[in-house]
């Protein structure tokens, strides 16, 4: 699945920070979901979780949260979201989920019809923070 | 807050021995002609062969190959479609279709940074990369992401289109992108061609071409395009342009 492919992506930014720190292990992964691609969660997580099989981290490491849609339009200024996009068929949500750029190609303007938009929020994958639980210092024998 | 695709590009990209692309200055210069044509007569040599159309503003290699993509198959990623002579392609057509598409640089660089991200070409000889005209996000981001590309620019014999091919060239080998030759195409029989660029720009001509309007006749015949008179004259081009890698 494609999911696959940005899970790919995020496991293979957790392995290079990682690199940086030697004997840590990971606490956290903060993920945004941008509503725009609407990524299936589930399939993401399990390829996620495949990914890091061999990279010690905490319970529940992996964390997503879902940032709705915004558009905004480039000539008069409107801003909307998913909910007020029109004439959506499946075929083109399945291209959005695909390459969300493909959005340009189906919304326009809900005030005045230009295609002239841009997504100012919830397009797709974003790694917010990565925590990782650094070793602890030895103590020095008394 | 970090972008989590950049970090698979290169990995995505390993099984992938030559990439090459094809950019220009200025627009109309048949660049689209050349990429498509150079991918095809490799791939019916027996080379294992991609294309990426990242001209979004002006998709047209599907058009010169002949299909008409739909929405893509997934298996690890997003496959691409397999045209003529087993060459694989992929643009953003297969998502938007024949519309237009409204993109501003930022969504440029998100839907090149996708793609380059999650398509799964697989292990290839060669990946053709199809550029739009200028000095825009995609050569930047091309120049950027993707490793050990070779450009190779391509003109009409025009003043104006090979000054504007001088100035991207200036910009690709300040960003340590050496261009690694150009093409002149569409020259007329009586036309004295100037030299394209002066010799301590280090940049060589791979080729011209002539004016080949019958080229027309042959959008979207694969088969007839590979035998046609505008790839006979590119074939030399390619090969030199190959000869640099």
């Amino acid at each position: 699945m494609h999911e696959w492919a940005l899970a790919e992506s995020v496991a293979a930014t957790i392995r290079n920070e990682m690199a940086g720190h030697s004997g840590a292990t990971l606490h956290a992964v903060n993920l945004v979901f941008g509503e725009l691609q609407n990524i299936d969660r589930g399939i993401f997580e399990d390829g996620l979780a495949t990914m890091l099989d061999d990279v010690p981290h905490d319970r529940d490491a992996v964390r997503i949260i879902v940032e709705p849609v915004r558009f905004r339009c480039n000539v008069c200024g409107h801003q909307w979201g998913f909910d007020q996009v029109d004439g959506l068929t499946d075929e083109h949500r399945e291209a959005i989920h695909f390459l969300p750029e493909a959005a340009h190609a189906f919304v326009h303007c809900p005030s005045c019809s230009s295609a002239d938009c841009q997504v100012t929020k919830g397009r797709g994958i974003t790694l917010a923070s990565i925590e990782l639980n650094e070793p602890q210092p030895r103590q020095e024998a008394q | 807050m970090s972008d989590p695709r950049v970090s698979i590009i290169q990995h995505r990209l390993q099984s992938v021995t030559t990439i090459l692309a094809f950019a220009s200055g200025k627009g109309g210069v048949g660049k689209s002609c050349c990429s498509a044509t150079a991918a095809l007569l490799l791939a019916k040599a027996g080379r294992k062969v991609g294309l990426l159309d990242l001209d979004f503003h002006g998709a047209s290699a599907h058009l010169i190959l002949g299909i008409d993509p739909h929405l893509p198959q997934e298996e690890g990623g997003i496959l691409p479609f397999e045209a003529a002579f087993g060459l694989r392609y992929m643009g953003i057509t297969p998502f938007t279709g024949e519309r237009g598409v409204a993109l501003r640089g930022d969504a440029v660089t998100d839907a090149i940074r996708e793609l380059l991200a999650v398509v799964v070409w697989g292990s290839l000889d060669l990946l053709v990369i199809d550029m739009p005209p200028g000095i825009g996000e995609a050569i930047l981001d091309v120049s950027r992401y993707v490793p050990r590309v070779r450009v190779a620019l391509v003109s009409s014999a025009s003043t104006l289109s090979l000054r504007i091919m001088e100035r991207l060239s200036e910009v690709l080998n300040a960003g340590r992108v050496h261009p690694a030759g150009c093409i002149l195409n569409m020259v007329r029989d009586d036309q004295t061609t100037p030299t394209p660029l002066p010799p301590d720009r280090g940049l060589t001509l791979l080729g011209k071409i002539p004016y080949t309007p019958e080229i027309e006749d042959e959008i979207g015949k694969p088969e007839e395009l590979v035998e046609g008179r505008f790839a006979a004259f590119l074939a030399p081009a390619l090969e030199a342009l190959i000869a640099t890698s």
